[in-house]
Order: C-alpha cells, then sequence, then structure tokens
C-alpha cells in the first residue's frame, strides 16, 4: 500500500511536470514577447495593437457565441436522437459527426464554397442563385457544425451515465416522452452542456483556418494573428492579440468554474441502474431536434461528398471530366510523411488520453490544493491558435537543457498539449458522475490509491477513454496550425503536404490527401471506438 | 455479467498500460534525446531545404545524385518562414531557404539570419537580382497580370480588362480580388511597382480608387486565381506562371497588362548558423554555376525568368518581351515595404474588419 501511494505520487508530480514544461512554458514564452523592447515600448504596442484590435475582439466574441450556440444545439440533437431517439437517424447524425471531427481544415471551408458560392454547385447549378457565401454566416455554420463532434461524444457519454431508473420513475408517473427529456434529462446533461460550450466558445475564437477561407472582410482576432505572423513576420504584435484572446478565455474559465461547482452537485449519485424499459424521447423537443440532427447529417455528408468528388474530377462545376490523376500524382509522390503522420497522432493520443485521465483524477477526484489552477494550465495551449502554441515551442525548446526542434518529439508534445483539455474534460465529466461513495467504500475495504483508481474509476471511464483517444487522435492527424513552424523536414508530416497543395491552388491533389487522410484516421477511430466500447447500453 | 466486467477491466487495463509505457519512454528525455542526436549525427550531410512548394524534388534528386548529398525538404510560405527564423533565435531548422518573394529575404538579410554565399559564378547576376553582399540570390521573377472569367464579365457587361488602370473602371465594382500584399509577396511587388512608376501622390490614388473596386483581400497568395476559376468573382491579380495551366479554359484566361507587368525575384538563400551550411553554399553555388542546372530549374518552375537574373545564360529564352515589363527599383522594396504596408493597412482597414 506505501508502494501504491508512491505510484500515485509520483504520477502526480510526472503529471504536473509535463503539463508545467509542455503546456505553460511554452505559453508564456510566446505571450511574453508581447513585452519585447522594455516597458515603455511595450505599452505602446498595446496600446496600438488592442486599440486597432477592438472591432476585432468584438467580431470574435459575436461569431464564438453564435457558433458555440449553434454547436451546441447540433450536438444536443445528434446526442439526443443516438440515445432516445429513431435508430435510422441516431446513426445516420452521429455518423455524421464522428466524419466531421476527422475534417481537414480549410478543406471543408473550400467544399462549402464550391457547393454554395456564387457558382456554387447547389446554389448557382441546381437553385439558379448567385450568393455571395463570404462573411460571418460562413464562418458561424462552418464552425458550429465542424466543432460539434467532441459535444457530441461528451453529451453521449453523459447521457449514458444517466440513471434510467429516473426516467422509467418519471414515465411510470404518468409524464410524456417531452416532459421526462425537458424535466428529468436536460437538468442532468446541462453542465455537460456548459461545458461543451465553453470549450466550443475556446477553440472558435482561436481558430484562423474558417475566418482566412471563407471570412471575406470578416476579420476576427485569430485571423489577424495569422496575417500578423505570415504577412508581418511580428511576433510582439502576435502576441498582444494572443494575449486579448488568452483574456477572453479565462473570463469564460471563470465563469466555468462557478457553474462547475453546480455540476457536482447536480450530477453525483447518476450512475447508470442498467435495465429498465427504453425511453423513446416524444413531442416538440423530439421534432426539433429530429429535424437539426437530420439537416446536420445532410449537410455534412453533402460537403463530405463535395471533397470526393473534388478528388476525382479535374476542374470545378458540374461538367467537369473524371479523372484518377491526383491519387496517382499521390502514390508517384512520397507517402513517408503519411505514415509518419498516422504515428505521431496515434502517440500524442495515448499520451493525451494517460495524461488527461491523470489531470482530471488529481483535480476532481482528490481535489489537491490548487486543482483549478493545475486544469486551468492543462487548458492553456488550447486557448491559442496553434501556430502561436508552435511559436511558443520554438521559442522554448530551441536551446539546452531542452532542445527539441527539428525533432518528432516536439511535435507529438505539441499535439498533446494543443487537446489535452478534451481529454481532461472527458474525464472530468464522467468522474464527475461516478459517485464518491463507490470511492471511499473501496478506500475502507484496504484498496490504494493505484487500485481505486484501476479497479473502481477506470471500468466507468470508457466512454471518456473512447472520446479522449477518438478526439486525440483525429484532430492530430488534422492539425495544421500547431505543426506549420515545427515540422522540419525530416519529421514533414501527411497534413503538411496536404497544405502544400492547397497553397498552391492545387485542390484536386489536397482532395486526394484529405480522402486518404480520413480515410485512415476513420478506420483508426473505429478500431478504438470498438477497443473502448460504446457505453454501457 | 461477471465475465463481463473482467473483460472490460482487462481491455481498460491494457489500454491504461500501453500510455504509461509511451510516457515513460517520454519522461526519459535523455533517452529520446539521445536518439535525435544521434540521427543529427549520422544525417549531418542531408541538406534541410525549405521551399515554396514540393515540385522541386526532381532538382534535389539531380544535387543528391551530382553531390552525393541527400536532401530533404518541406514547404513554408516566405512570411512564415521568417517568423520561424525570427523565433529559432539563430538555431535554424533547416539549411536553405528556396523560393519566396525578396523582400521576405531581404528583412531575413537585413535581422542577421542569412550566410552570404561567394563564388565566382556570382558575378553572372544581373543587378538587383542578387544582394549586394551575396546573401541571397533571384531564381527567377514571379510577374504580375490578371486572370478573368468570361462567363462572369458577361453577366456584368464588362470587357476583360486590358490594363491597370482599366482595374479602376466602375464597372469593376466588387468584381475584382487581389491578395493582401502582407501575405503575398507578387502583391506587394504590384503595389511597390505602382508606387514607383506612378509616384508615391498618383500611386496612392490609383490604389485607393482600386480599393474601392476591390471587396475584401484575400489572405494567401494562390487565393485570387482559385477563385476567379471558380467562379467566384470575375477578375483576379494573380501572379502568372504555367503552374495556372491547369485553371485554365475556354471562359477562364489570364492577362497581362499592357501597361506593364509588375514583378518579384524570388530568392534563394543559406541560413546562418545552420546545421548544414556548408551544404546549403554548395547547392547555392551548384545550381547557379552551370546551365544545365538551371535549365531544369526553369522547367520545374514552368518559366524562363531565370534569365532575366542571369542575362547571359544560353539556350533560354523569356516568353514575353522583357518591355512588358513595370520599370522596378527592387533595392526599395525591403526599406520601403514597412511604411508602404502600414499605409496599405490604413487606406483599406475599416474595409478588413468591416461586418457585411
Amino acid at each position: 500500500m506505501a508502494l501504491q501511494a508512491t505510484g500515485a505520487d509520483g504520477a502526480l508530480a510526472l503529471a504536473v511536470g509535463l503539463v508545467a514544461v509542455f503546456s505553460v512554458w511554452p505559453v508564456v514564452a510566446m505571450l511574453a514577447r508581447s513585452l519585447d523592447g522594455g516597458p515603455a515600448t511595450a505599452a505602446a504596442r498595446y496600446g496600438e495593437v488592442v486599440g486597432a484590435s477592438l472591432p476585432l475582439i468584438g467580431n470574435s466574441l459575436f461569431s464564438g457565441i453564435l457558433a458555440s450556440l449553434l454547436s451546441c444545439a447540433i450536438a444536443l440533437a445528434v446526442a439526443v436522437m443516438g440515445a432516445f431517439g429513431p435508430k435510422g437517424l441516431g446513426a445516420a447524425s452521429r455518423g455524421a459527426a464522428l466524419l466531421s471531427m476527422v475534417s481537414p481544415p480549410f478543406l471543408a471551408s473550400l467544399a462549402y464554397i464550391q457547393l454554395f458560392g456564387r457558382r456554387g454547385l447547389i446554389t448557382h447549378g441546381i437553385l439558379g442563385l448567385s450568393v455571395d457565401p463570404y462573411g460571418w454566416v460562413g464562418v458561424v455554420l462552418m464552425q458550429g457544425l465542424f466543432f460539434c463532434a467532441v459535444n457530441v461524444m461528451l453529451l453521449s457519454a453523459s447521457l449514458g451515465r444517466i440513471d434510467r431508473r429516473l426516467m422509467a420513475a418519471a414515465t411510470d408517473l404518468g409524464a410524456s416522452g417531452s416532459r421526462v427529456f425537458l424535466d428529468v434529462v436536460m437538468p442532468l446533461i446541462r453542465p455537460t452542456l456548459v461545458a461543451c460550450f465553453l470549450l466550443t466558445f475556446v477553440r472558435s475564437i482561436s481558430d484562423y483556418g474558417t475566418p482566412v477561407v471563407i471570412g471575406g472582410a470578416f476579420e476576427t482576432v485569430a485571423s489577424r494573428i495569422y496575417v500578423q505572423l505570415t504577412g508581418y513576420s511580428d511576433l510582439a504584435g502576435a502576441a498582444v492579440l494572443n494575449v486579448c484572446l488568452l483574456a477572453c478565455a479565462v473570463a469564460v474559465y471563470w465563469a466555468r468554474r462557478h457553474l462547475d461547482a453546480k455540476a457536482e452537485r447536480l450530477a453525483a449519485g447518476t450512475m447508470d441502474g442498467g435495465g429498465g424499459t427504453p425511453f423513446t424521447i416524444t413531442g416538440v423537443p423530439a421534432g426539433l431536434l429530429g429535424i437539426i440532427a437530420a439537416a446536420f447529417a445532410v449537410f455534412v455528408g453533402v460537403l463530405y461528398l463535395a471533397i470526393l468528388r473534388c478528388a476525382f474530377v479535374r476542374g470545378m462545376g458540374w461538367d467537369a471530366p473524371f479523372t484518377l490523376e491526383n491519387f496517382q500524382h499521390l502514390v508517384d509522390f512520397d507517402l513517408a510523411p503519411l505514415g509518419r503522420g498516422i504515428v505521431y497522432a496515434a502517440l500524442a493520443a495515448l499520451i493525451g488520453c494517460a495524461l488527461g485521465a491523470a489531470v482530471a483524477y488529481f483535480c476532481r477526484r482528490r481535489q489537491m490544493p490548487g486543482s483549478s489552477l493545475f486544469a486551468f494550465a492543462a487548458a492553456t495551449p488550447y486557448m491559442l491558435p496553434g501556430t502561436c502554441l508552435g511559436l511558443g515551442y520554438i521559442l522554448s525548446f530551441n536551446s539546452e537543457p531542452l532542445k527539441l526542434t527539428g525533432t518528432g518529439a516536439i511535435i507529438v508534445a505539441v499535439l498533446v498539449a494543443k487537446q489535452l483539455t478534451v481529454s481532461v474534460d472527458a474525464f472530468s465529466n464522467a468522474l464527475a458522475q461516478v459517485p464518491r461513495d463507490l470511492d471511499r467504500a473501496a478506500a475502507d475495504l484496504g484498496a490504494g490509491e493505484l487500485s481505486r483508481f484501476g479497479d473502481v474509476l477506470w471500468p466507468n471511464l470508457r466512454e471518456a477513454v473512447a472520446v479522449s483517444l477518438l478526439n486525440g487522435f483525429s484532430s492530430a492527424m488534422m492539425a495544421y496550425g500547431a505543426v506549420v513552424f515545427l515540422v522540419a523536414p525530416r519529421t514533414k508530416t501527411g497534413i503538411v503536404q496536404l497544405f502544400d497543395a492547397l497553397a498552391s491552388g492545387r485542390y484536386g491533389y489536397a482532395a486526394a490527401i484529405a480522402v486518404v487522410l480520413i480515410t485512415i484516421t476513420l478506420a483508426v477511430n473505429a478500431v478504438c471506438w470498438r477497443l473502448a466500447g460504446r457505453g454501457r447500453r | 455479467m461477471k465475465f463481463n466486467v473482467s473483460r472490460r477491466s482487462f481491455i481498460a487495463g491494457a489500454a491504461a498500460l500501453v500510455p504509461m509505457a509511451v510516457l515513460a519512454g517520454c519522461g526519459n528525455n535523455a533517452s529520446s534525446d539521445g536518439a535525435s542526436a544521434n540521427q543529427e549525427a549520422s544525417s549531418d550531410k542531408t541538406l534541410q531545404v525549405v521551399c515554396t512548394n514540393e515540385s522541386y524534388k526532381a532538382l534535389f534528386d539531380m544535387f543528391t545524385k551530382d553531390k552525393g548529398m541527400p536532401v530533404e525538404f518541406v514547404s513554408m510560405s516566405s512570411g512564415d518562414v521568417l517568423s520561424k527564423l525570427r523565433a529559432e533565435g539563430g538555431t535554424p531548422s533547416a539549411d536553405l531557404w528556396f523560393g519566396g518573394g525578396i523582400d521576405s529575404f531581404m528583412a531575413a538579410a537585413k535581422d542577421g539570419l542569412l550566410e552570404p554565399v561567394d563564388f565566382p559564378a556570382a558575378d553572372k547576376f544581373a543587378e538587383g537580382f542578387k544582394s549586394p553582399d551575396n546573401y541571397w540570390f533571384s531564381k527567377g521573377v514571379t510577374v504580375v497580370g490578371f486572370i478573368a472569367n468570361d462567363d462572369l464579365l458577361k453577366e456584368t457587361g464588362a470587357p476583360a480588362p486590358a490594363a491597370w488602370t482599366d482595374l479602376v473602371k466602375s464597372e469593376y465594382k466588387d468584381e475584382i480580388i487581389m491578395s493582401s500584399p502582407a501575405v503575398s509577396g507578387t502583391n506587394y511587388a504590384a503595389v511597390a511597382a505602382i508606387l514607383q512608376n506612378m509616384g508615391e501622390i498618383d500611386g496612392w490614388k490609383y490604389l485607393e480608387e482600386l480599393n474601392a473596386n476591390i471587396p475584401f483581400y484575400t489572405k494567401r497568395g494562390s487565393d485570387p486565381s482559385t477563385r476567379v476559376s471558380q467562379g467566384e468573382v470575375a477578375v483576379g491579380i494573380t501572379y502568372l506562371d504555367r503552374t495556372l495551366d491547369d485553371l485554365l479554359t475556354d471562359s477562364i484566361h489570364t492577362i497581362q497588362p499592357s501597361d506593364g507587368m509588375p514583378y518579384m525575384p524570388d530568392g534563394v538563400a543559406a541560413f546562418k548558423g545552420a546545421a548544414n551550411v556548408d551544404g546549403a553554399k554548395e547547392f547555392i553555388e551548384w545550381l547557379f554555376s552551370s546551365d544545365e542546372n538551371l535549365k531544369e530549374l526553369a522547367a520545374i518552375d514552368k518559366k524562363n525568368t531565370i534569365k532575366l537574373c542571369i542575362p547571359s545564360l544560353e539556350g533560354v529564352e523569356l516568353d514575353f518581351d522583357e518591355k512588358a515589363l513595370m520599370k522596378e527599383d527592387i533595392s526599395q522594396f525591403g526599406e520601403m515595404r514597412d511604411a508602404v504596408l502600414e499605409k496599405w493597412d490604413d487606406m483599406t482597414s475599416g474595409k478588413e474588419v468591416k461586418e457585411k
């Protein structure tokens, strides 16, 4: 038992150390660049940049809130349809959600323009309209659609853990399907819904790919950071903008801590009772959520078909001829980066899962002092645009004692750090729904901390493992911003090749690489999903 | 049920063990560092290249064949390279910078991030196509012109523009697309050349009128040509080279403006402090000292503008009249960049942040 205690303490020390070195240090290094040139210069810089960026901050908040609301609405619809709705619709919309998680940045937005632009295959080709796809509507729509996958998984896990006996009891007492949903289910998943909203909001305001492609004249802080780095190579100015983003995110996290306290109280004691009559949702909520889920499935399906089609045709428009040359080009070229990308992503997913479980456990279960600070520290990399996190990594790891620039290790590390908070969230939500009494009972029976974690908690965390692995692997496969500054010629990955094709305007080739990446990622995800088990129903 | 639980915990346990093992490996940084150090030592003779796109593989293969030095490359836009160089603080993770707008090379040289390369053939460059102190060399130029979509022009009733002076006509309102000159080196060249040719006052007046016809500026250099070919806008201001050939159809064609094409030299340089800086120097000398290698480069780039940089090169002819180019003082491009872009930002701001 003494040995086990040391084991747990060792794990804690390791987790704290890793978060400090790979999450906090690079972020601090990047933000510190905003102070370059002494206090007077820095103050002037802050005044100038912040002053000029106020409208951008407004834009970021505006599109971030709308995208998060949309994303949560979609995720709720999909998760509820998956749990309590018609089988076909549930499966279709969950499939679409899984697919949308594996979305190569930029490409979905380009597909959107191809479909709904001025000469869009749908808006112009079928409907005969000529609409302008650029602006905040496109940004909100694409972010809402493509950021909802993680939310679907978190919500599905949450729904899966609701005590079915509660719903059965309510039904027996004469409550309708819609009343049970609104009065029993909704209050229980509200904390998760809030967590989803905040997570999406933070992700939305730090996303630059979507506004860069379809924002048009609509600029956000994140797209401005992109211009600052790519156009002006101005690290200090970009750092100031990052401080602005972080300030927004900190406000959001502070609000969340307040809400979380409630969440614990509400969720405590809910445990799967197993069995019971299957609950089916009815009434207005069922109709509304059903429509949203169906629309989502159709929309995502059409976008992916557009990407798929793009990989197999030459040129644009409905009459573009069929070709295999894009794939031929891919085979003729270097396949090593594809394989390398898979290895990096798999390592990142596994490490992220373990580290996320550890952080969540120490913060939520052990509730050690400073645990909210610890959780926040783990979340900081998620709050910055990937490019800036990458630059922070260069600044931190370009010299001894920890010279990692140019290695594969730095890429795995940045991929883990970027998504760590999603993993922490998944495990935190799951832990919140496992009653503490169970833990205490095991302790009374003489179980040490490690075996309590392994035997009591772990079996209840399988959904969280699945969420963490799936999200970790998919986002690592598709992450571009975080790695663009870190890849060296010898550590180039598949996504970098995709970007090379996009940057030189070869959409067909880019789409072909995307199809390959998507297929690989989906296959790996399917295996993970099976292994980790699909919920407890 | 009992069996189920134990199988579950088996899987869960197995899943937990794998990352723990990996973590243990990662926590032990000494070992992973050692491995990468070994890798570096064994590949010391590898040339690490940052290039604008991956089509140069054939050229790098030729170099490897001639000199026995393997080449690995990754593509990155020149602005990103500069950001990365500045963050790396003198420890670049690549040796050779191959391609990109010369303004970024000028900025890097000014920051002391490039290594001069002296070799006999450096004397062959025409004036302005290498830095006076041999910090960078041009491997060609990128010319700027228009791409037009006839279908859309028919809709708006405007003829295809033939010259820069056409673009400010009201019939092209909201029908012109251009990349931000901050992001696109070629479009910076266009703005700088217009200012140099029309003069400060008339130049800015022209740019303001042009600005009124452009709904927004895209943030990637390839956007104008692809957006025009997708039918999103009628006219794009874009680099002109044969990589655009794939986009051209009966209704989509490029235009060389009759009042001159701006151009931007395309740079090559060695990174100061790079692990294999000698390899980078060797490559530069190898490339520019042999007509054969330069011809291969021209074939890959699908353009013969290297002839402008090295006029003595035989067997390569420009595919346009040199007089079609605007007159430019490239030596000023680096110095004037900050001021021009700042003024540009002021002129277009309110536009770039405007809500639609």
